[in-house]
């Protein structure tokens, strides 16, 4: 911004440099150009007051975008290409997922939240890029105020793996072996504040092992941990059921437990660690969507029926099986409720173990 | 046996004409997407992929391997034609490719490059078929320490790479190191060298640099040449001739199995195989000083290497459900919205599906070869276009292509900065390889350093323990050795031989 006066001034200098006809010939183009800029923003206004004035009815009326933050193929990518899917068939306007990753989801969330709140710019978004980056970073442009929440579609926990031909046949053993050996215990995650960061420390909290003990081998994500993991090069990890789906049914890694009360419905003889006695442990995965905050309620009603709708849709729940995820459907107030009570956890643990400095 | 069988069942309900029709629109798409500089597969397939979907399975996977190999093999042709590499392993196609082409040997160079990538795509089909589950296994036994031997290895080929100064190439190398530190770190939540600029946070995109600096930058380099002196006066025969065949033939062989060996591992960049064969077959060529000048095994070994790494990267995929590379995951996760489920019983529980999913691959570069052989003439038109034209309609794809990456305009900014930068150094001769191939390498091998450190407590002692990691460290320190030594004797040599001319 500050750039701008120099230019002008640079230019003005140069015009007063060159002859009288090119001077009028750069006056005529710039007042042509003001012309048109004018009219723009004119039509570009009116435009806008319609959109404002009139009700959700007639939303969508030109394309909405769907932002991912991360980088295409993860987990939350692929439910929101067939949410996108489904609302474009619902809505009849093209809903374009756009992948806008960067600094672990921020780059993306950004965009979104300082984007026109009027509905066309909606956010795909996880744990990892909201709860986890906000409790883990000070110095975000954005705050959980600037979010519209809307709803989610997935909620499912994270599996506690090893590799399959590992020593612990149960997360008893592992726990007794942890304990022993705490300083022998190395964890992938893909950082410092990063949910499965948050979910090691639950867990060894709940085994009374101190956590800075252990050592974090950082990835950039399952699609690298994982084989990390089935390899034997790194012993434990977190990872969302359905990432870990493929190699546990490989038989190339081990569910040992997985997070919060529930059993997963995809492998219902793992016991859950509220069963084993750590009923601390409580770190979840969702996908969700939302909007910038100060968008028109109309138009984030719409949304939320129509994921709900989606939601009890027998071809949405097959494809879902066919990717080995979980629904979950959390309205806009349960979905709020949750952000505010995991941001709270999430934040709590970084400022007891003291993650930031 | 039975998998012969099951195979050619597979072709059956592959080869309908329907199919063939998808095979062929997906081959053709891709291909085009690939030609754009930074589109490339991914945003090919993410596109794509609501399309297919109202095809059924069947056809929508087939047309979905067409547009993966066709966007893998579609890079090479503005390599070669152009000297503008789409993707990175299109790079070192660059090296011979385009001097080719400037020898009026395009059309050869095209031809030896679409044969290439069917060798290396059908023998990723047949090492997928045949020994899946028993090579998946072996890639797992990669970690950390391992991934970072690898890493020297190919940072050995710097040497070989720099042109006549290893002291400028290890500047260049070095700088490109720098400029890939920029943003998060990969231990840390630490932003490095972004100097308060934030959309440096999210890091240098690497078609950024690879347009800016190669497409870009030769753009403008163009601009100071004379009209008259337009790339390729003359077309010369389109075909490859018999004896090139023979030739290249056996470098095919080298380089695809190179790169399909390294593409089981998962997170080994196409990149990495396909610079290193290139060194590969210079080291073991009779006349290495050929190469850089325009020989077709330059051309044909990292062709061949890149896409065997991409097609190998199947076996990962469909036998543990692991993306080796970002439009492999999205594959995946579109064959999973059809119903195929990754892991070892995947040809039991899928039976049919899977087979046709396999053959749909084998036609895929069936049809990329039948396609591009006749286009070949085609395409070399494209040097025929004046400059005057040609080049705001490059400038205009390369800012397309880099938007596109991340929808950022700050890329297309950071890719122009580098075009300038990459005139200048190209005006004064510094290699831009080892710019480019230490930008790539240093975050993967700072990370691999890190885990292994972060495994070993801190210990070196990781690296001698690994067998592997140990015969490829030794391996890679014998090549930098020799390679300098080798280097060294050349150059006296050459003085002398000045010398001896001058007296």
């Amino acid at each position: 911004m500050p750039d701008r006066p120099k230019a002008l001034l640079r230019d003005r200098r140069s015009i007063g440099k060159k002859g009288k006809v090119t001077k009028m010939i750069r006056r005529r183009i710039l007042g042509l150009a003001l012309g048109v800029f004018t009219a723009t923003m004119g039509a570009a206004l009116t435009q806008q007051v319609v959109a404002a004035s009139s009700d959700a009815s007639d939303y969508p009326s030109k394309p909405v975008q769907l932002v991912v933050p991360f980088t295409a193929g993860g987990g939350t990518d692929v439910i929101s290409r067939v949410v996108a899917t489904f609302l474009s068939q619902k809505w009849g306007k093209a809903v374009n997922v756009v992948n806008r990753p960067g600094a672990g989801g921020a780059t993306g969330t950004s965009d979104v939240l300082k984007s026109n709140a009027d509905g066309y710019v909606a956010l795909a978004h996880n744990g990892s890029s909201t709860e986890a980056l906000i409790a883990g970073n000070t110095n975000l442009p954005f705050s959980i105020r600037d979010y519209r929440f809307v709803a989610t579609v997935i909620n499912e926990p994270f599996g506690l793996l090893v590799k399959a031909d590992s020593p612990f046949k149960s997360l008893k053993e592992l726990n007794d072996w942890v304990k022993a050996n705490p300083d022998q215990l190395t964890f992938g995650s893909t950082g410092p504040t990063s949910i499965q960061t948050f979910t090691v420390i639950q867990w060894l909290d709940s085994i009374g092992v101190d956590f800075a003990k252990a050592r974090l081998v950082p990835s950039n994500g399952g699609g690298e941990l994982l084989p990390q993991i089935a390899g034997g090069h790194v012993i434990v990890g977190f990872q969302d059921v359905t990432g870990a789906t493929p190699l546990v049914k490989a038989g190339k890694l081990k569910l040992l437990a997985v997070t919060g009360t529930q059993r997963t419905s995809l492998f219902p003889d793992v016991p859950t660690f509220a069963e084993e006695g750590a009923p601390g442990v409580t770190t979840h995965f969702w996908s969700g969507f939302s909007l910038p905050a100060g968008t028109p309620d109309a138009i984030a009603q719409k949304w939320e029926a129509a994921l709900k709708d989606i939601m009890n849709d027998p071809a949405f729940l097959d494809k879902l099986k066919s990717i080995n995820a979980q629904g979950g459907f959390l309205d806009s107030t349960a979905f709020a409720q949750m952000i505010s009570h995991d941001m709270d956890t999430y934040k709590q643990i970084v400022k007891d173990k003291s993650l930031i400095k | 046996m039975d998998t012969i069988h099951l195979l050619i069942a597979g072709f059956g309900s592959a080869l309908t004409p329907t199919n063939l029709m998808m095979a062929m629109l997906g081959a053709l798409i891709g291909s085009i997407a690939g030609m754009i500089p930074g589109v490339g597969p991914t945003p090919a397939i993410a596109i794509l992929m609501p399309l297919t979907t109202a095809l059924g399975p069947t056809q929508g996977v087939i047309m979905l391997s067409g547009i993966y190999y066709g966007a893998i093999y579609g890079g090479s042709t503005t390599a070669i034609l152009l000297n503008i590499p789409a993707e990175l392993q299109a790079v070192p196609v660059c090296f011979d490719g385009y001097p080719l082409a400037q020898q009026g040997r395009g059309g050869p160079a095209l031809g030896i490059a679409a044969i290439s990538s069917f060798v290396a795509g059908v023998m990723g089909v047949i090492g997928l078929v045949f020994f899946a589950p028993l090579l998946a296994d072996q890639a797992l036994a990669f970690g950390p320490a391992e991934y970072f031997a690898l890493m020297m290895l190919t940072l050995t080929v710097i040497v070989n790479l720099s042109g006549n100064s290893v002291i400028k190439g290890l500047i260049m190398g070095l700088s490109g190191y720098l400029l890939s530190l920029v943003g998060m770190g990969p231990a840390s939540t630490q932003a490095r060298f972004t100097f308060g600029i934030e959309p440096l946070t999210a890091g240098i995109e690497m078609i950024s640099v690879i347009i800016g600096l190669f497409a870009i930058a030769e753009v403008f380099h163009s601009f100071g040449e004379h009209e008259s002196k337009a790339p390729s006066p003359k077309l010369g025969s389109v075909y490859p001739r018999l004896t090139d065949l023979r030739d290249t033939v056996p470098t095919m062989l080298r380089s695809g199995l190179v790169g399909f060996l390294l593409g089981l591992l998962p997170g080994c960049s196409p990149a990495v195989s396909a610079f290193l064969s290139y060194d590969l077959e210079k080291r073991i060529a009779k006349k290495p000083e050929e190469f850089g000048q325009g020989a077709l095994r330059g051309v044909a070994a990292p062709e061949a290497a890149g896409n065997a790494t991409c097609s190998a990267g199947f076996i990962p995929l469909f036998t543990l459900g692991i993306p080796s590379s970002p439009p492999l995951a999205i594959l995946l996760a579109g064959l999973m919205i059809y119903g195929l489920q990754p892991g070892p019983m995947l040809f039991q529980g899928n039976g049919d599906f899977v087979w046709a999913v396999v053959a749909s691959m084998f036609i895929g570069n069936v049809m990329l070869l039948v396609l591009h052989l006749p286009l070949v003439g085609i395409w070399v038109k494209l040097t025929q276009i004046p400059l005057r034209i040609l080049q705001p309609l490059i400038l205009l794809l390369c800012v397309v292509g880099v938007y596109s990456v991340r929808n950022s305009m700050f890329d297309v900014l950071v890719s122009f900065v580098l075009g300038g930068v990459g005139y200048f150094l190209k005006s004064f001769k510094w290699p831009l390889v080892p710019f480019i191939l230490c930008f790539m390498l240093g975050p993967l091998t700072e990370r691999s350093f890190i885990q292994s450190m972060a495994i070993s407590d801190g210990s070196f002692s990781i690296f001698v323990h690994s067998p592997i990691a140990l015969t490829i460290l030794i391996f890679a320190a014998g090549l930098f050795v020799f390679s300098i030594a080798f280097m060294r004797r050349a150059h006296t040599r050459r003085r002398a031989l000045q010398l001896a001319t001058t007296e």
